[in-house]
């Protein structure tokens, strides 16, 4: 439900788009998304902790059009847990486990309204494990597909740097989990054209 | 218009990914009535199966249906849909009665049955074992879903199994320990119980999935990663054989909440726990070869002693599984499938020839198999035309397939 209400806002927030003002210029610019992330899962564990630090980079091309289209890359804790004296059937054990994601994107961008726009992107969740249990290390990783949809708000500072916010919602089809990420944004135009 | 394409794809791709099906089917309570019933003895039993007409119900089994004991339960299979019944059963006074749930393996449908034998219609020499009959009459009804039964439903026998099914043993073997988790049957595929309820499909045999932990313990799953098609959610992803068999077993559930079972409780289980009388051990990674050798001979050396007819053949689906298998000592001696070539078959003296479905019945092959005393299986077959047609027409000794219940119906109308 949550899903489904977020997607309706952006689509209607999008019907709303106006025209670009600037409309003569094309750029390419890096966004650094720095921030807190909460993992939504429905695994049952009484000890998992599910909030952690969420960062994005991402590299756009900003065309003469609305929309902007780039790649897109960082890092995002998914949740770890840590429990002493862990009884299983082997014996009492300590153990550990945690799990963060790099994203491999392809990311989307479109103006909406002044200094907001909306961001979406799809491609692949490189997913990590580690932990330990037994003394042995876990240690794995997986690939995801995965989207996330977000709208960021940016106010420029001068010509080339904008400082803003970025709300973030992303999709593991692997896990079948969500997060929800809140990052403060750097946007830096570096080069014109 | 890009937007809503966006947008569009973002709900697909969300979406796309989750289609669950909640099928249950419907549990019948055996113990308030069946509990003041009888078990049946095995003379009882007997005599019981073979071939029904159908009078009442058609529109659910068609027009004929076999009957078949299967370890505990009264099975009966219809050429409908891959239609079933399972059934507890027991007598009381001079008649025999039956509860349980009927389904549709090829689509979502499932309910309620239950059936009786009047004295009078053959129940009374059912109990008393007497094959001297002259009719067998299940009088029962059926219902939707959970609904209470009350549609009729009404079987009559028509003949015993003909000596070509008697005389031969064919060899009915479910995928992945019974069916898989895409058929709803409530039990996780390559599980224990999964082993369990494989008889009541009709299964005489069962193709388990084996790859090797971390810390090389055999054990059973299909996919070389965790994910969310055989487990549940848990706190460990990757590839599953990254794990020791302590991680392994210690994180990580079935689809359906069962423990992941290693090979040797396997094949234990269904040494001491059933009837199966093959299994086909298809190696999910060249590594596992070795280990499940010594369990094979371990499980086979424990069925001589208890003198149980029990086949275990190491599966060679692959060049690479088939090169490290004739790197082992012995390894003419040691029972195997290969699904390879006529004569890497030769070559490896595989007991077992089986060859997949799709390169036709290949009678000519079947029969130099033969004449080597060798089986022939054929794998994965699940079209009911297909399966009636390799049953009638081929010489396969046996047909691995996910709906065990066709193969079992068309196996034992079989004239």
């Amino acid at each position: 439900m949550f899903k489904i209400k977020i997607l309706i806002i952006a689509g209607i927030i999008t019907c709303a788009a106006f025209p670009q003002s600037n409309d003569t210029t094309y750029s390419l610019s890096t966004e650094v998304g720095l921030g807190y992330s909460r993992f939504f899962t429905t695994m049952d564990y009484d000890d998992l902790s599910k909030n952690g630090f969420s960062g994005t980079l991402r590299v756009m091309w900003n065309p003469e059009h609305l929309l902007s289209i780039g790649l897109e890359t960082g890092y995002q804790y998914i949740y770890s847990i840590d429990v002493s004296n862990y009884s299983t059937e082997f014996g009492t054990t300590d153990f550990s486990a945690s799990m963060y994601t790099i994203p491999v994107f392809i990311c989307f961008e479109m103006k909406v309204a002044p200094n907001v726009k909306l961001t979406a992107g799809t491609g692949m969740y490189l997913l990590y494990n580690s932990g330990n249990l037994f003394g042995e290390a876990l240690e794995s990783s997986q690939i995801s597909i995965g989207a996330h949809i977000g709208v960021a708000y940016a106010y420029p500072i001068n010509n080339s740097i904008s400082l803003g916010g970025e709300l973030l919602y992303s999709y593991f089809s692997k896990l079948q989990d969500q997060t929800v990420a809140i990052q403060f944004l750097f946007i830096y135009d570096f080069l014109k054209w | 218009m890009k937007t809503k394409i966006l947008i569009f794809a973002s709900l697909l791709l969300i979406y796309s990914c989750n289609n669950e099906v909640d099928i249950t089917n419907p549990v019948v309570d055996p113990s308030n009535f069946l509990s003041q019933t009888t078990p049946l003895p095995t003379t009882s039993k007997v005599i019981m199966e073979g071939v029904y007409t159908v009078t009442k119900g058609n529109e659910l089994l068609g027009d004929q249906v076999v009957v078949k004991w299967t370890r505990d339960r009264l099975s009966i299979f219809s050429g409908k849909n891959g239609g079933y019944i399972v059934l507890d059963g027991g007598s009381l006074d001079s008649v025999v009665f039956f509860m349980g749930y009927w389904r549709y393996s090829t689509n979502l449908e499932t309910g309620v049955a239950s059936f009786y034998v009047p004295s009078g219609e053959g129940g009374k020499e059912i109990i008393s074992g007497d094959s001297s009959f002259s009719t067998i009459k299940f009088v029962g009804e059926y219902g939707e879903g959970n609904e209470l039964a009350n549609n009729p439903l009404v079987l009559e026998f028509k003949r015993q199994f003909s000596q070509v099914v008697k005389q031969n043993t064919f060899h009915i073997l479910a995928h992945r320990g019974g069916g898989r988790n895409s058929d709803y049957l409530g039990v996780s595929e390559n599980s224990i119980a999964m082993l369990n309820i494989a008889e009541r499909f009709g299964t005489t045999g069962v193709e388990i999935d084996a790859r090797l932990t971390k810390d090389g313990v055999p054990f059973l799953y299909h996919d070389s990663d965790i994910n969310l098609r055989l487990c549940q959610k848990s706190l460990i992803w990757g590839n599953i054989e990254d794990f020791t068999w302590a991680q392994i077993s210690t994180l990580i559930t079935l689809r359906n909440g069962e423990k992941i079972p290693s090979l040797r409780e396997a094949l234990e289980y269904i040494l001491e726990e059933t009837n199966i009388n093959a299994v086909w051990l298809d190696t999910k990674d060249v590594d596992v070869v070795p280990s499940s050798i010594e369990i094979q001979q371990e499980i086979l050396d424990r069925a001589i002693t208890m003198g149980r007819d029990l086949k275990i053949a190491i599966g060679l689906p692959a060049d690479d599984v088939y090169e490290e298998f004739i790197a082992q000592p012995g390894y003419q001696d040691i029972p195997s499938l290969c699904e390879l070539s006529l004569d890497k078959v030769r070559e490896a003296n595989s007991l077992i020839w089986a060859p997949r479905w799709t390169l036709g019945i290949q009678t000519s092959d079947v029969q130099q198999m033969h004449a080597e005393g060798r089986l022939a299986f054929t794998w994965t077959l699940d079209d009911a035309n297909y399966i009636e047609e390799y049953i009638n027409q081929g010489e396969f000794d046996g047909i691995l397939t996910n709906f065990p219940t066709i193969v079992s119906y068309y196996h034992y109308i079989k004239q």
